[in-house]
């Protein structure tokens, strides 16, 4: 296989991330609303697109500024070339971006109950087809992890065996999204504590997992995007006891 | 005990008035709502499009400079919407706004392959 893998199209050739991208857009919609029309959703439809509507504009919005601030260390290099400013975009700053807008926006609305519920499985669906664009997208994407001597490392056309992390996220995402399915059924549970489990487990692994990608490191040990991830928690983990059965085992 | 009044018997029974501002009772208000979605998200996504042509031919002369010039125009305009639908007096119209600039602004940054040079 070559990196990165594009189609010719006609006279046109489509990067093949482009096309995971977008069909992962398409498939987490069709599956969010699939789960809305089969579970009994107490948002009105007015509503309930006003939040999506906001979740869309807020993880824009979120996936650029957290590349601003992981690549803060080369705002003086980037300053030469304006136009590095409006690339890249991350998924933790997505998710961030999106949640922030949807709590502001529910305010607004004077909606108190939580919404998220219904997003989990449709993002988790969504982000693990478009990390598989990112691993087809090879070095381009700066998605890719340390160079590795394990056998499954994948050299993405420079000669270097790296951690297919892409890869990892699909299979990390997979996990997650099990684990939804079954504590959606939990009734333990309360309004909002899947969406909440969801952040903490992705962010919690994202974590992880930059530590085996080639990040710039924004303080000591710790990148951008680590440092956002832990903000998150903050905001996830308040219920993890509950969310994850801790406080009932250690009854 | 029914919520509906008694009828006389042999009376036909009429539907109960609607409520105003629901759907059947202004008329077609959801296909209003539906079709100013429609216009909405069609107007975004097109905002965010034109910027992308208009940055790259006119004003940066390149690529990359439309995509700056498309992410900025949608993220603006995504932003405009989302007001509106909060805030202003046409919700449909500017979750439709925002959803469809929003959309626009994910893929033009989908286009973008991250390659500093230096």
């Amino acid at each position: 296989m070559r990196f990165p893998v594009e189609w010719a199209i006609g006279p046109w050739t489509v990067p093949a991330h482009l096309v995971f991208e977008s069909l992962g857009y398409l498939v987490g919609s069709r599956l969010f609303f699939a789960l809305r029309r089969r579970t009994a959703d107490f948002l009105g439809a007015e509503q309930r697109w006003t939040l999506i509507a906001a979740a869309a504009v807020g993880a824009l919005i979120g996936s650029k500024a957290l590349v601003w601030i992981q690549h803060a260390g080369s705002w003086g290099a980037m300053a030469a070339h304006p136009e590095s400013f409006a690339g890249g975009k991350t998924i933790v700053g997505g998710l961030l971006g999106g949640t922030l807008a949807v709590e502001w926006v529910k305010r607004a609305l004077g909606v108190t109950r939580r919404t998220g519920d219904l997003f989990v499985l449709p993002l988790c669906a969504g982000i693990a087809i478009g990390r598989v664009g990112c691993f087809l997208a090879g070095l381009t994407d700066h998605t890719y992890g340390l160079p590795t001597a394990l056998p499954w490392g994948v050299d993405f056309g420079d000669g270097v065996a790296r951690h297919p992390a892409q890869l990892y996220e699909v299979a990390a995402l997979a996990a997650i999204a099990l684990w939804a399915r079954r504590a959606m059924r939990s009734a333990a549970l309360r309004e909002g504590d899947v969406y909440r489990g969801f952040l903490t487990l992705y962010f919690v692994f994202r974590i992880l997992l930059e530590w085996l990608k080639p990040n710039p490191v924004l303080v000591p040990g710790l990148s951008g995007i680590q440092i956002a991830c832990l903000a998150g928690l903050f905001y996830s983990a308040r219920d993890a006891r509950r969310v994850f059965g801790w406080k009932e085992s250690a009854a | 005990m029914s919520e509906q009044p008694e009828v006389p018997f042999g009376q036909p029974v009429s539907p109960p008035p609607l409520p105003p501002g629901s759907p059947a009772a202004g008329g077609s208000s959801g296909c209003r709502d539906a079709f100013a979605g429609a216009f909405g998200f069609c107007l975004g996504f097109s905002m965010g499009v034109t910027g992308l042509i208009a940055g790259g031919v006119f004003l940066a002369n390149s690529n990359k400079g439309g995509l700056v010039v498309g992410m900025v125009v949608a993220a603006l305009t995504a932003v405009g919407g989302i007001v509106l639908a909060v805030r202003g007096p046409w919700k449909p119209f500017g979750i439709g706004l925002a959803l469809g600039a929003a959309g626009c602004g994910l893929l033009i940054a989908a286009c973008w392959n991250f390659s500093l040079q230096f």
